[in-house]
């Protein structure tokens, strides 16, 4: 096929979903020429399953991405209908936001974004094809005959390679919610040498909102007090929609197994992985016999549409047996659909081949995001198209990454995880995934990466500068409450109790109960800050025994990370290695000591040997 | 959890009955915890570096051995980091109290070839050596990997591996409330979690005080019989084995040989090491027999000093006594001859010696079986001997130590109310400390353990 010279950019992002939106962003916010290349504008921003943003472990990936001056955060805070801290009786670490968004608003808000954000164009039309020259991508192909030049490019297909969605005996090929696939790209990349993998996924039906009895539901509230996902946002009051909780019953799961054999899943027909994080109702039947009932949410998809999303009855069984177990369910007895639930099957990358930058090993410049990556979910998308954005950019400057470690970030954690460890089911991000919890907490999301959001040119004045008044204001609060003689009086005003021993105020905010907002008075504080510097304040107080213990294990995990390893390095060249391990360490070409002792295989005597050999390098250097 | 900085000891001269032992502590902390073990006559708290200091090693109140300490500040050190020497007597037990007693303060063993990987890490090597030191190390830490593993086979590891299991679920069930917040998972909250995880800390700490146990069951129970000469200790070891073994005469120090003898207590071996009495004289063979006397109580775990009680305390019998006690050893009075007049009653000896006193006839054999008795008990300790159950590995036990204060420090966290995001990190150390032992380490493990057990998602 012969192709026309469609232009030449900088950066070309493939995808307009989340990871799509934030590495265009980034780019384009970096100073590079970037083009957002997507099936369809109309599809931009699209929450393809639940209407919904954050949740834990996710709700702190929007802060980050919040932080390093990404979109999420703000488009979430502008277009949420209901809004929940999770979590809260359970500690700082786990405190996680959840929203339910107006799906159609964020996606306008999403696209008027992309389309006034200067050096960054949208376009329609699918990437067929890369170019790769000395070992570099230079061009992306286009179905219509482009050839539109470039110096890196961020794949981000999402769910839409080779898509194919089966619902019962029936099936075809196509992308979500009904929109086109993507059928050539991942041939090209089998071409060029990449492994791919195929995960399945699903979404359960919508239904209209006029065929439902919400007297037989239990309505759920948001809170009274709404903290925003943005540390930009301020103060925001809105009226507020409930979602409704209802639960299957025995009813429901006799219909399930009764047909569980038309059920691809059991039959055979979906051979792609899926998520055990997102378990259809007929694996919840099947898996779990005893279970007498399990709950569902149905949830408003908007405020200028009826349909509603039934959070827990994903399911890929026929429509004809869908609609007769959803009917089951009280307030649903007379339901009407107005979408199927459907499983979908996607190609996505075997992600050990990618750098923690994000970028293939073995092409320069071609960096990968998203679902294509083999994780799950839109908070999971946009961080790690984030990152591929910036490191897009940084790659064309010829500067160092910015690679996040798994002690500054969850987003740290997503990436090192999926590169480091790889994953055979779609990767959720969750709160146990990462070792320095307490030190990732969504409060101070900013103070551990706002400054890397600045440096890397995506954080603007605005936002740095209220940043550094709300750093500074806690730790001016934090050094007077340290310095400050607790008396006797203070102690028995805000505890009740006389003070044991000399204490200071800092050891009265410590004990249960007592919160910030009630002792800064006695440090002569008249009118009390943001409620975002008191909820950090107090954290970082009451809990900095158990945040010490954490910097402490943080610095052992540093002695490892910091000692960086070549690249393209032969490992079969150590004899003090086992066989195994240099098989391992060849094929990964680990960054660092500590990435190399978190590939599986590779032992702690190989780490040692890893340490000796490298050192003399160092030595010899020095 | 093996750090690449923190603080490690072991044996530095070879092991066995060398003239001296030299033990090494190396890392940040080494001064700090050798200030715990080691005091010199003026309770100094600082050392010179490279100045020799005399001093003891002592465990609370409990002198474990007279030592030569040398602090040799960073880098200037064998591994270039700061490191404390002590130079113990050569005798075995000593030396393996003193690591024991470090290892309490958080000093880890050191893995094979560590010293000198630490040593090549800090520039202490010549380069040109990197790839041999390299091979050395990768085969010395594979071994001790290995070694470590051989002991870990069968019941042992079962149980191990079930307490981390327990440990998994209770860690799930914890972390599958944190994650799905909405879920009616039917789960125990964490304040129900403390009865498992107390129960959880017994098991592990009654393995881990099998560790003793375990050495003895290896090495056997070895039981030094002191005494002045001719006060009845080769009648009392004929009276336990029920026939003439050692030579009696009451003619003073004819028993010359420090005579081993196995017995076996309760499916115990028993090491009786018979005596030639200590007494000062100038004839050469008496002398080696009392030097002899002494390296018989040094390598004791229990001493039963044997008194006459047709005679009145000696000096000697304090001597004796005296450096039993000094050896740390655990020490129990036979007080013999109890069928004769009496000039010594159990009273004052009582009153003398701070020792259980056993009354014996060694010659009629009364009072032996109640010796034999609080003997194996004081070897054994309170729990008695579990069987089949015993660690023998001091990484082992070094894994099991910080498991369990963890463990303590988690339950102790949920008991004051505190958050579960913050007692779940002593949790997940105590998991980690066990995975240690059974080679399960990775968090995956919690999280698949999450979605076995519970259904979860949308």
């Amino acid at each position: 096929m012969n192709y026309y010279d469609g232009g030449k950019y900088d950066v070309i992002v493939v995808g307009g979903g989340h990871a799509g939106i934030e590495a265009a962003l980034a780019g384009a916010r970096m100073g590079k020429k970037t083009l957002l290349m997507t099936l369809n504008p109309d599809s931009i921003g699209l929450m393809p399953c639940n209407p919904s943003i954050g949740g834990t472990a996710k709700g702190h990936l929007v802060r980050e991405i919040d932080a390093l001056g990404g979109q999420m955060g703000l488009a979430i805070d502008a277009t949420f209908i209901q809004i929940k801290m999770l979590n809260t009786g359970k500690g700082p670490a786990v405190h996680s936001l959840r929203a339910q968004a107006d799906k159609k608003q964020y996606q306008t808000y999403m696209k008027q974004v992309l389309e006034n954000t200067d050096l960054l164009e949208v376009r329609m039309g699918e990437v067929t094809d890369l170019c790769v020259e000395n070992g570099k991508v230079t061009a992306v192909y286009t179905a219509c005959g482009a050839k539109l030049h470039c110096g890196a490019v961020v794949l981000a297909t999402g769910v839409y390679l080779k898509g194919k969605v089966i619902i019962g005996e029936f099936s075809q090929e196509s992308g979500p919610a009904g929109l086109m696939g993507a059928n050539h790209l991942s041939g090209a990349m089998t071409r060029l040498g990449m492994e791919l993998q195929r995960f399945k996924t699903g979404t359960p039906a919508r239904v209209d909102a006029r065929s439902l009895d919400f007297s037989k539901m239990t309505p759920q509230y948001g809170d009274e007090r709404i903290i925003p996902f943005s540390f930009m946002s301020g103060k925001i009051e809105r009226e507020q929609v409930p979602c409704y909780l209802t639960y299957t019953n025995e009813k429901t799961h006799a219909i399930i197994r009764e047909n569980i054999h038309r059920s691809p899943l059991f039959s055979g027909q979906i051979k792609g992985t899926g998520p055990r994080y997102c378990p259809s109702i007929e694996d919840k039947v099947v898996k779990f016999p005893d279970r007498e009932r399990h709950q569902l949410f149905i949830e408003p998809e908007g405020l200028s549409t009826r349909e509603m999303y039934v959070q827990g009855m994903s399911s890929s069984l026929p429509e004809e047996v869908q609609i007769a177990f959803y009917r089951t369910i009280p307030g649903m007895e007379n339901v009407r659909f107005t979408r199927t639930a459907y499983a979908i099957e996607y190609d996505c990358i075997d992600p050990l081949q990618l750098k923690l930058n994000l970028e293939y090993k073995h092409i320069g410049g071609l960096f990968f995001a998203g679902q294509i990556n083999g994780s799950s979910g839109y908070e999971e998308a946009g961080a790690q198209g984030i990152i591929a954005g910036i490191n897009a950019v940084r790659y064309l400057q010829q500067e160092p990454p910015m690679i996040l470690g798994r002690d500054q970030a969850y987003a740290g954690v997503l990436v090192d995880d999926l590169v480091t460890k790889g994953t055979r089911e779609p990767y959720r991000m969750m709160t146990s995934r990462a070792e320095y919890r307490l030190l990732l907490r969504q409060d101070n999301a900013d103070a551990r990466l706002c400054r890397i959001g600045r440096e890397m040119g995506l954080v603007d004045d605005a936002r740095y500068d209220r940043f550094m008044y709300k750093m500074d204001a806690i730790r001016r609060f934090k050094e007077r409450l340290e310095q400050t003689p607790a008396k006797a009086h203070m102690s028995r005003a805000l505890t009740g109790t006389d003070p044991s021993g000399p204490q200071k105020l800092a050891d009265i905010l410590k004990r249960p109960g007592v919160k910030a907002a009630d002792v800064l008075p006695y440090i002569g504080v008249e009118e009390l800050p943001d409620e975002e510097i008191l909820d950090s304040l107090e954290t970082e107080v009451k809990y900095e025994g158990y945040i010490d213990k954490q910097v402490r294990q943080v610095e052992q995990f540093r002695s490892l990370e910091n000692r960086r390893l070549p690249q393209g390095f032969d490992y079969h060249s150590i004899s003090g290695l086992r066989i195994e391990a240099r098989m391992k360490l060849q094929a990964a070409q680990p960054e660092n000591i500590g990435q190399a002792a978190r590939i599986s295989g590779v032992s702690p005597a190989d780490i040692s040997v890893l340490l000796v050999y490298f050192e003399k390098d160092a030595a010899t250097k020095a | 959890m093996i750090g690449q900085n923190d603080t490690i000891c072991a044996q530095a001269t070879a092991a066995g009955n060398g003239g001296i032992a030299i033990l090494r502590i190396s890392g940040p902390r080494a001064l700090e915890i050798a200030g715990q073990v080691f005091f010199t006559k003026k309770q100094r708290k600082t050392f010179k570096p490279r100045y020799m200091y005399l001093g003891e090693v002592r465990s609370q109140d409990t002198l474990i051995d007279g030592a030569l300490g040398v602090y040799f500040k960073a880098p200037h050190s064998y591994t270039g980091e700061d490191v404390f020497e002590l130079h113990c007597h050569g005798g075995v037990m000593a030396a393996k109290q003193t690591l024991e007693l470090l290892m309490q303060h958080g000093a880890r063993p050191a893995q094979p070839g560590e010293f000198t990987k630490r040593a090549f890490l800090h520039g202490k090597m010549d380069i040109s050596a990197a790839e041999a030191v390299a091979d050395q190390i990768g085969a010395l830490s594979e071994k001790g990997a290995q070694m470590a593993a051989r002991q870990m086979q069968g019941e042992l590891a079962n149980s191990i591996l079930d307490m981390q299991r327990t440990l998994t679920d209770i860690l799930a069930e914890m972390e599958a409330g944190i994650e799905y917040p909405e879920d009616d998972l039917e789960l125990q909250i964490a304040g129900d979690a403390l009865p498992q995880l107390h129960a959880l800390y017994a098991r592990i700490a009654a393995l881990h005080g099998s560790f003793r146990q375990g050495k003895l069951i290896r090495e056997g129970i070895r039981v030094a019989l002191a005494g002045r000469p001719n006060v009845g200790k080769s009648s009392l070891l004929n009276a336990i084995f029920g026939e003439d073994r050692a030579i009696v005469s009451n003619i003073p120090g004819t028993t010359r040989d420090v005579i081993s003898e196995h017995y076996m207590l309760n499916s115990l071996p028993i090491m009786f090491l018979d005596t030639a009495g200590v007494r000062d004289t100038r004839d050469v063979i008496e002398r080696i027999g009392v030097e002899r006397t002494h390296q018989a109580i040094d390598s004791a775990a229990v001493v039963v000093l044997v008194l006459d009680s047709s005679e009145s305390l000696q000096q000697e019998d304090e001597q004796v006594y005296a450096y039993a006690k000094q050896t740390g050893a655990p020490v129990l009075i036979a007080l013999n001859k109890a069928d004769l007049q009496v000039k010594l009653t159990k009273e004052q000896v009582e009153k003398n010696f701070d020792a259980p006193v056993i009354e014996i006839a060694a010659l009629h054999r009364t009072g032996i079986d109640l010796l034999l008795e609080t003997l194996y008990q004081m070897a054994v300790g309170d729990q008695g001997l579990q069987e089949g159950m015993v660690i023998t590995n001091s990484r082992h036990a070094f894994s099991l130590q910080c498991a369990l204060q963890s463990l303590q420090d988690g339950i102790a966290a949920l008991e004051a109310g505190i958050d579960l995001d913050c007692a779940s990190i002593d949790l997940h150390d105590a998991w980690r400390y066990l995975g240690e032992i059974t080679g399960q380490t990775l968090d995956e493990q919690i999280i698949d353990r999450i979605f076995e057990k519970f259904c979860l998602g949308k």
